[in-house]
C-alpha cells in the first residue's frame, strides 16, 4: 500500500523529506540510547546551556541522564574516520526545561553533524544543507549568520576582561541592548564598536561592509573573509532569505567559527541552531573540528495543522 | 500590521501616548472602554492591553511582535526576547530595603520578601550570600514590620512608602525604566517596520 504522504502531520511529512535530503547529501543515520553518564552533561553544562538534567541512578549507584542534547553524545560515541569526515544525521527525543522553567518536555529533534578535518567548502555545504532544510518546512523562511570568532575578537578588542563583565556584555549583544552595553562593560571599555553592531540591521551585505571595516587583527579579518565566501556561495534563490544577524551569540569556550539560526515565518521561536564547535572537541581531548545542526520539529503541527479534506 | 503589548495602566497610558507622538493612533485606546484589542489599518498598528506583568510573555510567544515593559518585570520574566529601546519613562529602582534599625546576621541566611523572586535569588546568588524567599503579591512593607522577613527586594519610586512604615534602602540593585521589547523570530520577517517605529520613539523621547 502506498502511502500518502501529503496526509502525513507536519512534523512527519518532514522527518521524511529532510531524512532523504540528508541521505542525498551522504550522511548516514545515527541511532543512539536514550540515555548517558551525568557526568558527561555535568562538564559541559555551558555547552548545553541549562543545567538541567533529568538524573537517574543506574545498578551499581552510577548516575545517568535522559539526553537533554545530541551532539555531546554524537562526539563521544561516534568514530571518526582517519580519512574524511564523519556524516551523521539523527532524529532523536531530548528532555529539557524550557526558560528556566522546572517542567521537563519530551521535544523531538532531528538534525546532523559533520565530523573530521572539515574545509571552508564544507562548512559552506552545511550552511546551505541548514538553508535548505528551512526551505523544505516553509519557503518563508530567514537563515540568520553570525561567526564566533567575529564576535570574540570584537569583546577582545572592547577591552572587558572581566569574565562577569564579559557575560553581562554578551547578554546586552544577544538582547540588542545598546543602551546598557556601556554600563555592563564597565569604565575604561570601548563598546562603540559592539554598540554599531547591535544597532545594525541585518541585511548581509550591508553587515558585511560593516564587518570589514571593524576587522582590525587577523582573527576578525578572516572571520569578515569567511562570511564573505559564505554569503557569495548562496544562490539567488536564497540570498535573499540569508541575513547576517551578530546579536546571535554562542558559548565562546565551544564554539568558534560561523554561527546560525533558522526561522520561519508561521513559528515564533527560533526553529533550527548550529553551527561550528571545535571547542567541544577540543574539550573533550580530541583534535578534529566539527559542525553540525538541529531542528526542533516536534511543535511544528501546532503552526502548520492538517487541512481537514487533507487528513481525510 | 505589527502587533503591540502595551501594559495596561499609567505606563501603558504613557508609552502610548509616545507612539502617538510617532504616528501609530489608534483613537479610541484613550477612551475609558473595556475593549483590549485596539487596531489601525492605516497606522499599520494593533495594540493589545494586558496586564504588565504579562507583556514580555505575550511577546516572547509572539501573540505580539513588541511590546512595553519595566526593566522589573523583564528581568523577573527571563523572556528571551530583544530589548531594543530604553524608553526613558516609569523611572524607579529595584532596591534591597529594611527596617531602620536592621543589622544583618551573617550567621543564617537572610530572609526576603519580594515580588520578584527571581531578580532577588539573581542579585543575592552574584553577591555569594544566602537567601530564603517568600514570594508575596502586594504590601511588601509589611513583611519585615511583622518580623516576617529580614529585608525586603521592591521597586522604590520617591522612598516615601518606606519612609513611612520606618523602612530604609540597604542596596540599590538596578535603575527602572521602561523598554520596548521585541519577539526575536517577528524581528526577522518585520525588520524594516519593527526598525521604524524604534526609530521614530527614538527621535520622540531624545526631545
Amino acid at each position: 500500500m502506498l502511502i500518502d504522504t501529503a496526509a502525513l502531520p507536519k512534523d512527519e511529512r518532514t522527518y521524511l523529506e529532510l531524512g532523504a535530503l540528508y541521505e542525498k547529501r551522504g550522511y548516514a543515520l545515527f541511532k543512539m540510547k536514550k540515555f548517558e553518564e551525568y557526568s558527561l552533561y555535568l562538564d559541559n553544562k555551558n555547552f548545553l546551556g541549562s543545567e538541567s538534567v533529568l538524573t537517574f541512578q543506574g545498578f551499581g549507584g552510577k548516575l545517568f541522564a535522559l539526553k537533554p542534547d545530541v551532539t555531546l553524545s554524537i562526539v563521544k560515541n561516534a568514530r571518526v574516520p582517519e580519512q574524511g569526515n564523519l556524516k551523521l544525521y539523527y532524529r532523536e527525543s531530548v528532555y529539557r526545561t524550557e526558560r528556566g522553567g522546572t517542567d521537563f518536555k519530551e521535544i523531538n529533534q532531528m538534525g546532523l553533524e559533520c565530523i573530521g578535518a572539515l574545509t571552508d567548502a564544507d562548512v559552506r555545504d552545511i550552511c546551505l544543507l541548514a538553508a535548505e532544510s528551512l526551505s523544505v518546512i516553509d519557503g518563508e523562511f530567514v537563515f540568520a549568520v553570525s561567526h564566533m570568532g567575529f564576535l570574540a575578537a570584537m569583546l577582545d578588542e572592547c577591552g572587558v576582561r572581566d569574565e562577569e563583565r564579559r557575560h553581562k556584555v554578551i547578554e546586552c549583544v544577544r538582547a540588542r541592548n545598546a543602551h546598557d552595553l556601556a554600563a555592563a562593560a564597565g569604565e575604561g571599555a570601548d563598546t562603540s564598536a559592539l554598540a554599531r553592531i547591535i544597532e545594525a540591521d541585518t541585511d548581509f551585505a550591508s553587515v558585511l561592509a560593516l564587518v570589514g571595516s571593524l576587522a582590525k587583527g587577523e582573527a576578525a579579518s578572516s572571520a569578515a573573509a569567511e562570511l564573505k565566501a559564505l554569503y557569495d556561495s548562496f544562490g539567488d534563490s536564497f540570498r535573499g532569505r540569508v541575513k547576517l544577524d551578530l546579536s546571535i551569540v554562542n558559548d565562546i569556550d565551544y564554539y568558534n567559527g560561523i554561527i546560525f539560526q533558522g526561522y520561519v515565518s508561521r513559528v515564533p521561536k527560533v526553529i533550527l541552531s548550529g553551527g561550528r564547535y571545535d571547542g567541544l572537541l577540543a574539550r573533550i581531548g580530541k583534535g578534529q573540528s566539527a559542525m553540525g545542526f538541529a531542528l526542533n520539529l516536534g511543535e511544528l503541527n501546532a503552526f502548520y495543522p492538517r487541512e481537514k479534506e487533507e487528513a481525510l | 500590521m505589527i502587533s503591540i503589548a502595551l501594559p495596561k495602566g499609567r505606563l501603558g497610558n504613557k508609552a502610548y501616548r509616545i507612539l502617538e507622538q510617532c504616528g501609530y493612533t489608534v483613537g479610541e485606546l484613550s477612551d475609558d472602554s473595556r475593549k483590549l484589542v485596539f487596531e489601525n489599518e492605516q497606522s499599520g498598528v494593533r495594540y493589545f492591553l494586558v496586564k504588565p506583568s504579562d507583556v514580555a510573555i505575550y511577546v516572547e510567544y509572539g501573540a505580539a511582535d513588541i511590546g512595553v515593559v519595566g526593566k522589573d518585570v523583564l528581568l523577573e520574566s527571563g523572556a528571551d526576547v530583544y530589548e531594543l529601546l530604553d524608553l526613558g519613562i516609569g523611572k524607579c529602582r529595584m532596591c534591597v530595603a529594611a527596617r531602620e534599625d536592621y543589622v544583618e546576621d551573617t550567621g543564617r541566611a537572610t530572609v526576603v520578601a519580594t515580588k520578584f523572586p527571581r531578580v532577588a535569588r539573581r542579585y543575592f546568588m552574584d553577591t555569594n550570600r544566602e537567601i530564603e524567599v517568600i514570594k508575596l503579591y502586594g504590601s511588601i512593607e509589611l513583611a519585615p514590620l511583622l518580623g516576617m522577613s529580614d529585608v525586603i527586594v521592591d521597586l522604590v519610586e520617591t522612598g516615601t512608602t518606606l519612609k513611612e512604615n520606618r523602612l530604609k534602602v540597604t542596596e540599590e540593585i538596578f535603575p527602572v525604566s521602561a523598554r520596548l521589547i521585541a519577539n526575536k523570530a517577528a524581528y526577522k520577517f518585520k525588520e524594516n517596520e519593527i526598525r521604524e517605529i524604534v526609530g521614530r520613539m527614538k527621535e520622540v523621547t531624545a526631545k
